[in-house]
Order: C-alpha cells, then sequence, then structure tokens
C-alpha cells in the first residue's frame, strides 16, 4: 500500500497526527504541568495525550508525580495498547459509570483532596459532554440518607441512622442537635467538627 | 500508669511550651504515659518533645476541604474526623488536659468524657451544653486575660495550678539529636575560629528572623556586627525566614551568619549560642526549655507583662512609652548587652524602657526591675498589684515582693493610678450593696423580682471592666452565678446572697490592699513628696 503524497512529502499517518495532537494539548497546559504534581485527565480517548502527558510530567517531576484517569468507555481502557502507559504506578483509573460513581470512591476523594490540575481532553468532552459536564458540575447530594449510605464507619453510620426519619438534610442536622435536652460523646464530635470547619456557626451561638 | 491526654488544638509555641507542663506531669510520675493530640500542621514540633508517648492528629486542611466544598459527600468529613479521633476515643483516659480551651478543644474534650473516672482540666461542656471550667485559675485564664492590661500570672503557672503540679526544670523535656548536635558544635567551632581573626572572643548571638520589622532588623544587626563583643547569628527556621535572612545577608554584603533549621535541628544550634535576641515566638520558648540565656525585647509597650521569657536570670527590656526612637533602643539595647555580659553593672538605660530580670516568687514566674529609671506606669503597677490580690484571693497568700515593688517606686503616677483603682473599687462595692437591698425585698411578686434582675443586671454590666483590680471578683461572682443550677427559685434567691456576701468580701480584699499601699508608701514617703495627701501623717 502507498502512502498519499502532497509534492512528494509522504501525508503524516493517523498515528502521526494523533501524536501531534497530543503534543499540542499537552503543550498548553505546561504551566500547570510544572506547577502541580497531581493531575487529573477527564478522558483518555485513544490515549496519545496520555503518553505525552506522562512523558512530560517526567521530566518536570522525575518519579514524583500522579495522574488520576477518567473515563466512561471500558472498551476504550481495554483497547489502550501502550501497557508501558497502562501499568505505570503514577496513573490510577476510574472507568465511572456516572459522576456519582466517581465522587463516591475514597481514592478519588484522597486524590481530589490534594488539588490536582484537571485537564479535559476535548475529544472525549465532545464525545460524552453530559458526562464529562456532570463530573465538572458535581454537587454531592446533602440527603442524611445518602450520607449514611456513603459513610465506612460503623459508629457514624449508627449515629447519623438515628436522625433518619426525622432528619432530611444534613443542613439541619446541627439545629436537631441542638434541640437535644442533654448531649452524648458523638454531638460533641459533631460540634467540634462544625467548630472546626467553620461551618453553620450559629450551631453554637447558645453555647458560650 | 496514668494515661493522660493533652489537647493542645494550637501552634507551634503553644506545643513547645506545652512541654513545661509535660515536665512536671512526668517528675511527679515517671511512669506516666501522655499523649498528645494537635493539628496535622504542627506535627513538626510535637516531634522534638520528649517523654511523649503517642501524638494523634487531625489534618485540619483536609476535612476542613471535605467538609465546606459541595462536590464531597459530608461522608467523607464525618468519617475523616472520626478515624482522625477514634483511635484516642478507643483509650480509657485518667486525665484530660485542655491545653488550648478553646471551643473545638472544649467540644473534643467533652468526647473523649467517656468514662466516669477521667478527670478533666480546662474547659469542657456538660451534657446540657453549659461550658465548664476545671478551675478559677482557667476562668482568668479564658475570660479575662484577653482583657487585662497586663497578665499578672504568667499562663504556664496558671496551667501548674489547674493540674495541680509544681513547676519543674530538672526534666529534659526536648529531644536533642545527637547527629544534629555533632554537626552544629563542628559549625560553630569553625565560625568561632575564622571570627577570631576579627574579634578577640566574641559571643555569638542568636536572632530569630522575625525579630523586628526589617529596618529595626538591620540597625541590630549593624550594632551587633560594630560591638567589638558581639557578632549575630541569624536563625531561619521557615521557607519565608530563610529569603528573609537572604536579603537581610546581601544588604550586609554576605557578613551575616546564616542558619537554616527545622525543628529537630534548632535545639543543636541554640545550644551553641552565647545568647538569644528573643521575640514572641517557638524559638523563645524552646531556648526557656534548652536553659539558653536570653534577652526578649519588647518594642510596644502594650505587650510588657505578657508571655514573656521564663527562664530564670533572663532579661527583659521593654519599652514604657509609645513613642521610642531607633536610636535611644539601640543605646539602650547595647547597655543591656553589656550589662549582660558583665562589662558593666550599672547599665544607662533611658526612661522610654524598663530593664527587668526574670525571677520566681510564691505564684511563680515574675518581673523585676533592676533599673529604675522610669517611673511604674498603669501596666506594670497593675500588675504587681493584681499579682498581689491574686495570691491573697485564690492562695491566701501575701506576695510581699510584688507590694515593695510598688512602695519602692512611688511617683505620681503611682497616687493617679491608686486614686482610679480606689474609685472603681468604691463604685462597684455600692453596686453590690444595693443589689443585696433589692435582692431582701423580693417577696415573691413580680415587681420586686424584676427590680431585683435589674440590679443584678446592671451589676454585672458595671463589672464587665478588665482595666481593674475589681475586674478579678466580679469574674469569679460571674461563673459562680453561672453555676447556680437550683431548680426553685427561693433556693437560687439565697444561693445569690450568698455569691454577693462572697463578692462584697473580695472587693473588701481589695480596698484593705489599696489602703494598706497606701499606707505603706505614706510611711516611706519623705511628707514634702507626699503623693497621697489625704493622708494624715
Amino acid at each position: 500500500m502507498t502512502s498519499a503524497t502532497t509534492n512528494n512529502i509522504p501525508w503524516p499517518s493517523r498515528e502521526e497526527k494523533q501524536k501531534r495532537e497530543a503534543k499540542a494539548f499537552v503543550g498548553r497546559y505546561l504551566r500547570e504541568l510544572k506547577a502541580k504534581k497531581n493531575i487529573l485527565l477527564l478522558g483518555l480517548g485513544q490515549g496519545y495525550h496520555l503518553a505525552e502527558l506522562v512523558e512530560v510530567m517526567a521530566q518536570f517531576h522525575g518519579n514524583d508525580f500522579k495522574l488520576c484517569v477518567v473515563e466512561l468507555h471500558k472498551e476504550l481502557f481495554d483497547n489502550f495498547s501502550d501497557e508501558k502507559t497502562k501499568n505505570s504506578k503514577n496513573i490510577s483509573w476510574f472507568i465511572a459509570h456516572t459522576a456519582d460513581d466517581f465522587f463516591s470512591q475514597q481514592e478519588t476523594i484522597d486524590f481530589l483532596i490534594g488539588r490536582p490540575a484537571i485537564l479535559l481532553y476535548p475529544e472525549s468532552f465532545h464525545q460524552d459532554t453530559n458526562y464529562y459536564q456532570g463530573i465538572l458540575t458535581y454537587q454531592a447530594s446533602d440527603k442524611l440518607d445518602n450520607i449514611v449510605s456513603k459513610s465506612k464507619s460503623p459508629i457514624v453510620k449508627k449515629y447519623l441512622s438515628s436522625f433518619l426519619g426525622q432528619v432530611d438534610f444534613a443542613k439541619n442536622l446541627s439545629s436537631h442537635i441542638k434541640r437535644k435536652e442533654e448531649f452524648g460523646s458523638m454531638d460533641f464530635l459533631f460540634y467540634a467538627l462544625h467548630e472546626m470547619t467553620g461551618i453553620d456557626t450559629q450551631i453554637t451561638e447558645e453555647l458560650p | 500508669m496514668k494515661k493522660i491526654l493533652l489537647i493542645n488544638l494550637k501552634g507551634h509555641h503553644e506545643i513547645i511550651s506545652s512541654t513545661h507542663l509535660i515536665n512536671a506531669i512526668i517528675y511527679q510520675a515517671p511512669d506516666t504515659q501522655i499523649s498528645l493530640l494537635i493539628y496535622q500542621e504542627f506535627n513538626s514540633s510535637a516531634a522534638i518533645l520528649n517523654n511523649v508517648h503517642k501524638i494523634y492528629t487531625i489534618d485540619r486542611a483536609a476535612i476542613t476541604a471535605l467538609h465546606k466544598k459541595l462536590i464531597y459527600s459530608k461522608a467523607f468529613a464525618y468519617d475523616a474526623f472520626f478515624d482522625a479521633l477514634g483511635p484516642a476515643y478507643e483509650e480509657s483516659w485518667d486525665e484530660i488536659i485542655n491545653f488550648s480551651n478553646d471551643k473545638v478543644s472544649s467540644y473534643l474534650s467533652s468526647f473523649f468524657l467517656k468514662d466516669n473516672h477521667t478527670k478533666i482540666h480546662g474547659t469542657y461542656f456538660d451534657k446540657t451544653g453549659q461550658l465548664q471550667y476545671s478551675s478559677n485559675w482557667l476562668m482568668l485564664l479564658s475570660d479575662l486575660m484577653p482583657q487585662l492590661p497586663s497578665l499578672p500570672i504568667h499562663f504556664q503557672n496558671i496551667f501548674l495550678q489547674t493540674i495541680g503540679r509544681k513547676e519543674n526544670n530538672s526534666i529534659n523535656g526536648i529531644a536533642i539529636d545527637e547527629t544534629n548536635n555533632e554537626i552544629a558544635y563542628l559549625k560553630f567551632g569553625k565560625i568561632r575560629k575564622q571570627l577570631a581573626n576579627q574579634k578577640d572572643n566574641a559571643k555569638l548571638i542568636g536572632i530569630p528572623c522575625n525579630f523586628a520589622r526589617p529596618a529595626v532588623m538591620k540597625n541590630v544587626l549593624q550594632l551587633l556586627l560594630n560591638t567589638s563583643f558581639t557578632h549575630p547569628v541569624l536563625l531561619a527556621t521557615c521557607q519565608t525566614e530563610k529569603e528573609k535572612a537572604h536579603l537581610l545577608n546581601r544588604h550586609f554584603t554576605g557578613q551575616l551568619i546564616i542558619i537554616e533549621d527545622d525543628f529537630k535541628s534548632l535545639p543543636s544550634t541554640l545550644l551553641n549560642l552565647d545568647l538569644l535576641l528573643s521575640t514572641e515566638g517557638p524559638i523563645k520558648y524552646l531556648a526557656d526549655l534548652l536553659e539558653i540565656p536570653a534577652i526578649e525585647v519588647i518594642t510596644d509597650y502594650k505587650h510588657a507583662f505578657q508571655q514573656q521569657t521564663t527562664l530564670k536570670g533572663n532579661l527583659i527590656l521593654t519599652a514604657t512609652s509609645h513613642q521610642i526612637s531607633d536610636s535611644v533602643f539601640h543605646l539602650n539595647l547595647l547597655e543591656t548587652l553589656r550589662f549582660f555580659f558583665n562589662l558593666t553593672t550599672t547599665p544607662t538605660i533611658s526612661t522610654e524602657e524598663c530593664l527587668y530580670i526574670v525571677e520566681r516568687d510564691s505564684l511563680g514566674i515574675t518581673y523585676k526591675r533592676i533599673i529604675d529609671s522610669a517611673d511604674l506606669n498603669f501596666n506594670h503597677l497593675f500588675y504587681l498589684m493584681a499579682r498581689h490580690l491574686l495570691g491573697l484571693i485564690l492562695l491566701n497568700r501575701r506576695t510581699i515582693d510584688s507590694f515593695f515593688a510598688i512602695t519602692d517606686k512611688t511617683s505620681a503616677q503611682t497616687a493617679k493610678w491608686h486614686q482610679e483603682e480606689m474609685q472603681a473599687v468604691l463604685m462597684l462595692s455600692k453596686k453590690i450593696l444595693s443589689t443585696l437591698k433589692s435582692l431582701r425585698k423580693v417577696d415573691g411578686g413580680a415587681p420586686s423580682t424584676s427590680a431585683f434582675v435589674s440590679a443584678l443586671d446592671k451589676l454585672l454590666d458595671e463589672s464587665d471592666n478588665g482595666a481593674h483590680l475589681v475586674a478579678f471578683p466580679a469574674l469569679f461572682f460571674k461563673m459562680r452565678l453561672e453555676t447556680l443550677t437550683a431548680n426553685s427559685t427561693m433556693t437560687n434567691l439565697k444561693n445569690i446572697e450568698q455569691l454577693l456576701y462572697l463578692f462584697k468580701k473580695e472587693i473588701k480584699i481589695i480596698i484593705e490592699a489599696l489602703t494598706e499601699l497606701e499606707e505603706a508608701i505614706s510611711n516611706k514617703t519623705n511628707p514634702s513628696n507626699n503623693y497621697f495627701p489625704n493622708l494624715n501623717l
């Protein structure tokens, strides 16, 4: 098979084109990549940009960086044949079906707490706009039953469950505790948390 | 073996200064297991404390983000907070010491207070949500100290009183790393050798980078460079300080010695200094614990008699007035240095500043004037008299030294202060009497009860004045009032009556002390120079 040419210059192969695009994609974010060691990449696509990203991150940070790749389609991950990149210890993979799936995993939370730079792969975004838009604009449910279902601590679960049926939303929990005649250990723990994080400080207004 | 949890949710310097408490506990019972609860960002200073069994940490930044940001389910914040505190919650504590006494630490003290045998020191919330103080001393620290013109009792002594232990400095409370010690010893050996070519037997004076604003810092460094018997060593412990130090060194064309340390290596550096010029911050507290001599400099007179250096024999050079020129400050500092290194026995300190030495009396750490050029200002008078009164009220003990310090240095200023204090105390006495009167008139009817409540309100409002000595009994009255829990109105009224009499008794102690002071001064004073003309000499 002969490849197409213009003025005897062969047309770039599809692969070469994708590599070039990958370089251009990564080139746009050099400043962020240099500044941050944690990167959240939304969209795997064919994975060329990921290989390029790993290369650039290694140049900037050696082995001290972490990439988290989020992709909707499992088959794209299965078809990604760059084994070296795929098995890199610096990369975590999230094949999440919904934004809620993604934000429900402890590993995701631990990663996001490190305030990563977020890179959105345009091709993936065009293809699955709703999915990525959902991740970018996600707001966790404030419903108490949802929080109870997400908590992994049996003691916290038990404490929160005692309010089910009386309190619907976490934001109302504080005023409900305040109405108690006698406080228990876990009530004080919640007060301490609210005070420490500066949220809903009115709950402590009545206490000195 | 006792297990103690010390909750310390403040910064590096509070963590380091809590060592005094740990030392006192360990001295009394060496097998006590003391664990700390701190914020994770202050782990580096907690790591250098000896005699700490375990350190529990709260990752405040991460938990706050999980709790505040809408993308995270609150479940993650709740779990993370409980996971951080769970291991300490599982333990059975004999004592809980709330060292920080803020709201978070008070809630957490109550959270950990699950066993009946646990003794708590510090503030905490009872089951009904009322804030409780474990001692009168703590009321002072939490409620009154922030409003006072000066702090009559050092917070270390207040804490020791609160936990019922005595100060002991024979325990080695700071971990000193052997390798760092060796490195520092060699490094300072070289420095001294090189310096010997320029100045014979020059003393190495450590200065923390946060010692003063840049202009003052430059002048002090210049002074130490120019003086034949001193040479400055700039101490930098964080990135910002390191940058500051290098900027200063550029100004001095590389003549400065800069030592960059973290908390682990800092003790070794301090041990190699001849003197520290200290200011507020963790280095000061660390130097005190390592018994490194220091001169503390206070440029704002309002900061005098607060939380100064605690090492016996250390000097404090403090401003006595609003304005103090740089040149006066430098001359005074030079004189203080000469005095410290025994180059003079009679330093000349101008009246804008005063020189104190750290000592101990029956109430613990105290500061005595060693240069008498300036009159005692209101802050100092308050400090001395408040110390005398707190000894009388809380310990039933006379701290005569404080009393004598006033009588030794009487001026028109003393008389003016005395008059204002007397007025405040007499006015409050009248209010107490009128409240007692309206209490006696309560007959169960609404008008008499409402008149009494209004009188009590007025009394509480009037007494809310931290600037005068009456603030102490007023605070104790308020706190006692808050603990009244009887269900019957008549019982409560009876209890209030008793509290008012106790209040009156403590006010009487102030009146007697002020009168005694007036007499003592008049007895000492030459009649031609009598600042208390009302007294019949």
